[in-house]
């Protein structure tokens, strides 16, 4: 099930192309994500009203819903979130925590098993990663 | 490309930049302030040139701020040295100010007390405009004007006031009431350079020397955990220096070995008994990987972050030591003293 979800990610993502920054807002259900606590565990994709597909998966211990805040929660340790590729080279990407969440919350980009955050800076609203070097993300094969 | 965490992660909005689109949308917040009269705080003085004479450049008062003079003894002598900030985080269109006097420099004042701009982790200095001084003719302080750091946005800097002097003028110069709008300090605590190598991942001694020796690949400009047993004590100074000087290898007996130059002990504090430390202690050191002529080593300024499994309570800070800056009397900055007499952190010190 899970192969088959990557495979239509791939496919859904495969034609997607996007020629400058991108901006993806979980301010608002546009996603489709389950508004119930914990109740996404396993890997599944969502695709926005842009037609930019996502995948995420939860933990064992925690999943990813969205809280009607305005924020999409995921977590614990060991989820992920997983961006579609795109048609040109990033080295910078920022991450907009809910106000006041954890300043202690630690993440890291992957590309593949690769992690290529350069520099891990934590803030409450803000984290804010800078890649080793500029890539070309590709769409991830969750393990 | 995946964002994973290892906590619960709440996210609002994922911004992905192409190389090459550098602006940061980071909305305004709070501001930095200091008003220096009430502490020095996390400021720190780096001296380039400091004479012999002179112990100290730069000093903090509660009525002047900080303050800075290489005249003394009816003598005007010939310095080079920085005020530096603390790291400070820039948001979007962050503008300084600072109120500031002067007498007593050259009439090209604006040459003699200059302002540079210091993006962390980096040696190299920008200098920017100060729009405003005084006419020098009294201690009435005057606002710096608006200095626009928007160039700055995202980043993390140090904002560095130098001061310059010499034969013929060695003017007196005092600043206070620093302020960065749409910015905070940096985070306090260990900054994880690299999320790759945190205690519980830290490097073994054939990692670390393997990450020296292929350093073009590396950024060796960071501190980084190395674990280790010590497999000999060199020397530990317990009265003048304060540290220790010991080898680390995979076993105690192991024939590679990495070299732990100049280190403090747990939790950064001061060697205070050559007890401390023994051979087949198993440690964990936080410090800068290097290589020192052939031999590869933990720089100075490192400390044991863990000491057969036993990690202090209090949480360490990665810069809890100051940086040792030490200058030749030539004033050319050294890595390291040899033989001879030295200025260190702005003092004195004979090798």
């Amino acid at each position: 099930m899970k192969k088959l979800l990557l495979s239509l990610f791939a496919v859904l993502t495969a034609s997607f192309a996007m020629g400058q920054t991108v901006t993806l807002d979980f301010t608002t259900n546009d996603w489709g994500f389950p508004e119930k606590v914990n109740i996404g565990v396993e890997t599944n994709t969502f695709t926005n009203s842009n037609g930019v597909t996502i995948a995420l998966t939860g933990s064992t211990d925690a999943g990813y819903y969205f809280n009607t805040d305005g924020y999409l929660m995921l977590g614990k340790n060991g989820a992920s979130l997983s961006l579609p590729a795109f048609d040109f080279d990033t080295e910078k990407v920022i991450v907009y925590g809910k106000a006041g969440a954890s300043a202690a919350t630690l993440s890291n980009i992957y590309v593949g098993d690769e992690a290529v955050t350069r520099r891990l800076r934590v803030a409450p609203h803000l984290i804010h990663l800078r890649l080793q070097r500029a890539i070309r993300p590709q769409v991830l094969c969750i393990p | 490309m995946k964002i994973s965490s290892k906590h619960n992660l709440q996210i609002t909005k994922i911004e992905v930049y192409k190389v090459g689109e550098e602006v940061d949308p980071t909305p305004a917040g709070d501001d930095f302030e200091a008003a220096l009269t009430d502490a020095q705080g996390n400021w720190t003085f780096e001296d380039v040139v400091i004479p012999e004479d002179l112990s100290y450049i730069w000093s903090q008062s509660s009525t002047y701020g900080m303050k800075a003079s290489a005249f003394a003894n009816s003598t005007k002598y010939v310095s080079d040295s920085y005020l530096v900030s603390p790291a400070i985080v820039l948001q979007e269109n962050s503008v300084l100010t600072f109120d500031h006097a002067w007498r007593y420099g050259a009439e090209d004042i604006a040459t003699q007390l200059t302002l540079w701009v210091r993006e962390a982790d980096a040696t190299e200095k920008t200098q920017v405009t100060i729009p405003n001084y005084s006419d020098g003719t009294s201690w009435s302080y005057v606002s710096s004007g608006e200095i626009d750091l928007s160039a700055y946005a995202g980043k993390t800097i140090q904002l560095c006031f130098r001061y310059t002097s010499n034969e013929d003028y060695a003017a007196t110069w005092e600043i206070k009431n620093v302020k960065v709008t749409n910015a905070k300090a940096a985070e306090e605590g260990p900054v994880l350079k690299d999320p790759t190598n945190t205690p519980e991942t830290a490097y073994s001694v054939s990692e670390a020397i393997n990450i020296i020796s292929n350093k073009s690949d590396y950024d060796m400009s960071k501190k980084v955990y190395t674990k280790g047993v010590i497999t000999s004590i060199k020397s530990i100074d317990v009265s003048q220096y304060v540290r220790a000087q010991y080898y680390i290898g995979e076993t105690v007996d192991a024939e590679t070995t990495l070299y732990v130059y100049n280190g403090y002990y747990l939790n950064g504090k001061d060697f205070t008994d050559n007890e401390q430390i023994k051979v087949g202690d198993e440690v964990i050191i936080y410090g800068m990987l290097t290589l020192y002529n052939t031999t590869p080593e933990i720089d100075q300024n490192n400390y044991i972050y863990s000491l057969n499994g036993e990690t202090p309570v209090q949480s360490i800070s990665a810069d809890v030591r100051k940086e040792q800056v030490i200058f030749d009397l030539s004033g050319r900055r050294v890595e390291k003293a040899v033989k001879g007499v030295y200025i260190v952190n702005g003092k004195k010190v004979v090798f």
